[in-house]
């Protein structure tokens, strides 16, 4: 799809001088199908023309991978899903009303508690239909993020880790430090609680399991482990996750006659 | 700030590896709703490396693949 590679290619409806001698046809303005693409691709490249807009998706989706990045810019060999972009999107989705419902894709490793709390609080607000996926990971923060939405699923092989929130970097060493660690894991563990089925004395035990982890306490719940304990709603693919979305749709359009405003 | 993550600290904030193929020069290009991220190139030409939306069709447009080379003037 290289644009240059078309651009230097030698063109068969242009005369070559010294190849073909016969006169030019009488056509004035004739440009060769590839002229018109080139300038079609440029026009598209520039943005400066707006072709047919193809049939709007009426499911939005969102992928968020890697880390999420909050109020600290990350050093860029880690992969980051930044919430400077997930936050305008979600309102952008909120106000489209072509929009019925977002497809929330999650493979990820946790990352910045505020930011990932702020997007599950968005989440969790949006009026439009919204079903989660957990693919490969859903560790940490993720959590609140897949149970934020109308209803989540997670692959068979995927998984989740609960652990407590650590501290890192300079830890001045006086009780708020620790009453404000506390807070934050408490905020985590409120949200999480209120918006699934599982209970909050489950959920600390799951946090603060010994032995499960090697260098850590914490549990890994995989695919149905999560469903069991009541975090997930139910072991699922793409397909799943697409079907429950449009019945959720379905479910959410007002009846004839009572639309909003 | 707090990090809730499984990876160390020590292997977020390890800036030694920045040989490892990290994309360098890379800048953002609106395209209406759609944010493409983009690897400057010498040449003055943009290599996508990854497209920001929430519209599954944007990631099917053939010209907003991954590796295409865009030209902006």
């Amino acid at each position: 799809m290289n644009n240059e590679e078309t651009y230097h290619e030698e063109d068969p409806y242009e005369p070559v001088p010294g190849k073909h001698n016969e006169p030019p046809l009488e056509q004035p303005i004739r440009q060769s199908p590839r002229k018109q693409k080139l300038i079609l691709q440029n026009l598209k490249a520039v943005g400066q023309t707006t072709t047919a807009a193809p049939v709007e998706s009426r499911i939005h989706t969102m992928i968020i991978i890697g880390q999420i990045e909050g109020h600290l810019i990350l050093p860029p060999k880690n992969k980051t899903t930044k919430y400077e972009h997930i936050i305008p999107q979600l309102i952008a989705i909120e106000q489209n009303p072509n929009i019925k419902g977002l497809l929330v894709i999650l493979n990820t490793v946790g990352g910045d508690v505020e930011a990932g709390l702020a997007i599950a609080e968005m989440l969790e607000s949006l009026s439009k239909a919204t079903v989660s996926l957990v693919l490969g990971g859903g560790h940490s923060i993720g959590v609140p993020i897949s149970v934020s939405t109308d209803y989540s699923f997670i692959a068979e092989t995927a998984t989740m880790t609960i652990h407590p929130l650590r501290l890192t970097g300079l830890v001045i060493g006086v009780p708020q430090t620790y009453e404000y660690l506390d807070k934050m894991q408490d905020r985590v563990i409120k949200f999480v609680t209120s918006h699934s089925k599982i209970s909050e004395e489950k959920y600390r035990e799951l946090m603060f399991r010994t032995g499960e982890l090697v260098r850590d306490v914490g549990t890994v719940l995989v695919g149905r482990d999560a469903v069991n304990v009541g975090l997930i709603d139910e072991v699922g693919g793409i397909s799943q996750a697409i079907k429950k979305l449009n019945e959720l749709i379905e479910l959410k359009i007002p009846p004839r006659g009572k639309e909003p405003q | 700030m707090f990090l809730y993550t499984i990876i160390s600290p020590e292997a977020i904030f390890d800036e030694s590896g920045s040989e490892t193929g990290v994309a360098q020069n890379e800048v953002e290009i609106r395209r209406g709703e759609t944010s493409l991220v983009a690897q400057a190139l010498p040449d003055g030409q943009f290599k996508i490396t990854r497209i920001i939306s929430t519209d599954p069709q944007d990631y099917l447009k053939p010209e907003w693949q991954p590796g295409t080379i865009m030209t902006i003037f």
